[in-house]
Formats: structure tokens, sequence, C-alpha cells
């Protein structure tokens, strides 16, 4: 089950994506979602907040979402925060660093609410 | 000759054990994992010919590690068998909709089945018609749809009979614009679309002399009518909806035989 007290936070260069993965989560039942259109600004706010979960597209400018993974799990405070990677294409290079990096799992776009709702209670049940 | 690799993934010990042991004897080269995530870097780095995955595999679950590899260019052929312990009826329709390619039940006759599935996907007997070959390649399709989901059904249809790059559009304008950025072999189009209808969008495709020869299938649930005047305005070919795995198949199929003027229908 989810605790729909739970803050999620979205990272997104793009406002309409945000948007329906915003929708997507407050169907599933999360009332604290928090977004940001990039990397810096999404790492800044995990260090403010007490973020539960990350949902990171992978191609942004400036910082990308595996490196955002990368930095997240390189942080003391930050590296239990489970973070997912939304996106439709990948290399087979980018995946292997985002296994290495210690990414939760993909949301495979495009998504539907019950295949996020899944793969998110399976993460966050532990 | 070379051995096939085959990798197992599935959290149990003795279905993997299984497996390994009544397919090494028959030539096969095999490796098997417990996780999908650990699995993941095993394809990527063995690049296996066959995958053959339970459900219950971690948190990357059966589903998601087809789904994941369906996105990676390198491996969205790759075939996949799935086996699950699950109801059947859900299990394999999950399957088919995660880009698997088999589904088989684990029960009494879980390595006859697997094996089936290996005859067919790795290797063609000679009554097989997919013996022929393939005269027209499909290298890339556009699929054209407003809807995410029929688009994402599409695509799992396609890579799973090995069409490597699939690239979408949500209406007839975006089609076009993808059209003049990316070569593609073939385009499957909705009938029913916002800004520019699969009508529209197949007149403007053949206004241009560039596409004069580009093979264009339309999907419709209309009737008769608009399917005569997607031909007039120079469709090749037609899908009914609700339409099957194996109709979609078909078309793919006699395309790449070479065949012109296909009608294809839906299997009900």
């Amino acid at each position: 089950m989810i605790d729909e007290n739970m803050k999620v936070l979205i990272v997104d260069d793009f406002a309409s994506m945000r948007r329906i993965v915003k929708n997507t989560l407050k169907q599933i039942g999360f009332k604290n979602i928090f977004e940001a259109d990039d990397g810096t600004t999404a790492l800044a706010m995990l260090k403010e907040q007490k973020i539960d979960l990350v949902l990171a597209d992978w191609n942004m400018p400036k910082m990308s979402g595996l490196e955002l993974l990368k930095k997240v799990k390189k942080d003391e405070a930050l590296k239990t925060i489970p973070v997912f990677l939304v996106t439709a294409e990948a290399q087979k290079e980018n995946v292997i660093e985002a296994i290495q990096a210690g990414v939760s799992n993909y949301i495979v776009k495009p998504f539907t609410p019950d295949s996020m709702k899944q793969k998110l209670e399976r993460t966050l049940a532990k | 000759m070379a051995k096939k690799k085959i990798l197992i993934v599935d959290d149990s010990k003795y279905y993997s054990r299984l497996l390994c042991s009544n397919f090494e004897d028959r030539s096969f080269s095999m490796k098997s994992e417990r996780r999908a995530d650990v699995a993941l870097l095993d394809i990527i780095k063995w690049n296996p010919d066959l995958l053959i995955t339970g459900v219950e595999v971690g948190d990357i679950n059966g589903y998601d590690l087809c789904l994941i590899l369906r996105m990676i260019p390198d491996f969205a052929g790759m075939p996949i068998v799935l086996m699950s312990s699950h109801e059947t009826d859900v299990a394999s329709r999950k399957a088919a909709a995660a880009g698997a390619d088999y589904y088989v039940q684990k029960d009494i006759d879980l390595v006859v089945n697997i094996e089936r599935g290996i005859e067919r996907l790795l290797f063609k007997s000679d009554d097989d018609p997919g013996q022929e070959i393939e005269k027209r390649p499909i290298r890339s399709v556009l699929v054209v749809d407003d809807s995410s989901t029929m688009r994402r059904i599409i695509r799992n249809i396609l890579t799973s009979i090995g069409i490597g790059r699939i690239i979408e559009a949500d209406n007839g304008a975006t089609g076009l614009k993808e059209l003049s950025e990316n070569t593609v072999d073939m385009v499957i189009s909705d009938w029913n679309m916002p800004k520019m209808n699969g009508f529209q969008f197949i007149k403007s495709v053949r206004a241009n002399p560039v596409f004069k020869d580009l093979y264009f299938v339309l999907v419709t649930a209309e009737g008769a009518r608009e399917i005569e005047e997607a031909k007039k305005a120079g469709a090749n070919d037609h899908l009914c909806k609700p339409f099957t795995v194996e109709s979609m198949k078909t078309l793919i199929d006699k395309f790449r035989s070479g065949s012109r003027d296909v009608q294809s229908k839906s299997l009900h």
C-alpha cells in the first residue's frame, strides 16, 4: 500500500510532462507532489524538504536524470531516497550506468496510472 | 555453429535448474539470474539470443524487464518468453502488453512449452512460411495516433516482431514533421485525430512526390465508405479496430514478402 502523505518530487524540463506525471500520481492517491524543472533545482529541494520519492526524466539539459540519480546516491543524506527514471528510449550504456548508480526502476513512456502504481508499491513497500 | 545463448531470470532455483539442465544438453549455452536488475547487466554484456523470465524477479519484475528491453534500441527485437504461475488469461495479456513474444504457464508441461517457444522464436521449420526471403525489410515505422495507449500497444507488437525503430506522433501534423526529419518504411495511422485526422494526413503525404511510394496503413473503426475514401486518397492497406496481434503481424509479413494491395482483416 502507498502512503498518500508521502512527498514526491517530479523532475522534468517539460511542464506538460510534469503535469501528466502529477495527474497520474494524484489518480494513484498522492497528495504532496513537488516539481522541479531541472536537476540543480531538484537537488536544492531534496536538501530542504524530506522527499520520499523522486521521479526524474532521463533527458534534461544541464543535468540529466542519470546525473541527478548519481548525485542523489552519492549524498549521504539523500542516498536512501528511491529514484525512478522516466523515459521512452535509452542507450544500453546509460542503462548500465543507471543500474550501477542504483536506479529503483524505470517508468517507460507511455505509462498508465496502474503500471506506475504497481511499480511504486513494489519499491515503497520495503 | 555457435551455440545459441539463453538467459533465464527467475527467483526460484528450482525452475532455473530445471530449464538449464534440460536445455544445456541440447547444445544451448545457458545462464541464469535471480533478479531482473542483475539480468539486465548480463543481457547488455552477454547479449543472449533468447530471454526466459519469470514475473517475480525483484523490484523490477518480469513485465518491467520486457518493457525496459523494448526501450533499448539494441535489444528491442530480442525474443522474450515470459513464464508465470499466475492465472493464464490475465498473465498472458500482461505479457503481450509488456512486449513479450511468448507466454508459458509454470506447470507440469513447462519444459515442453518452453521448447515450443524456443523452436518458434529461434529456429524456423522447413514448412514455416517465415522461411520466405524478406523482399522488403522494415527497419522503421511511424505510428500516428492521438491515444498514447494505442501507440504503445502498436509499438509493443512491432518490436515483438523485430522492428527496431518506431517513431510516434499524436496527430497528422506532428506526423508530417516526423516524416520530414526521419526515414520510415511504413506509416500506421489512426483515422480520428485532432488537428489533422488520418484522411487529411494521407492526402498531405501523397501530395508530396517524395512520399508517393511510402507504404501507408490506416487503422480505423469506421465503415466501408471511409475505408474506400482512404484507399482513393492513397492508403495501401487498412486494419480494422479492434485488431489483434495476429492481424498486425499478417499485415507486416505481407509487406515484407512483397505482396501488394493486401486486404487485411482483423481476426475475430
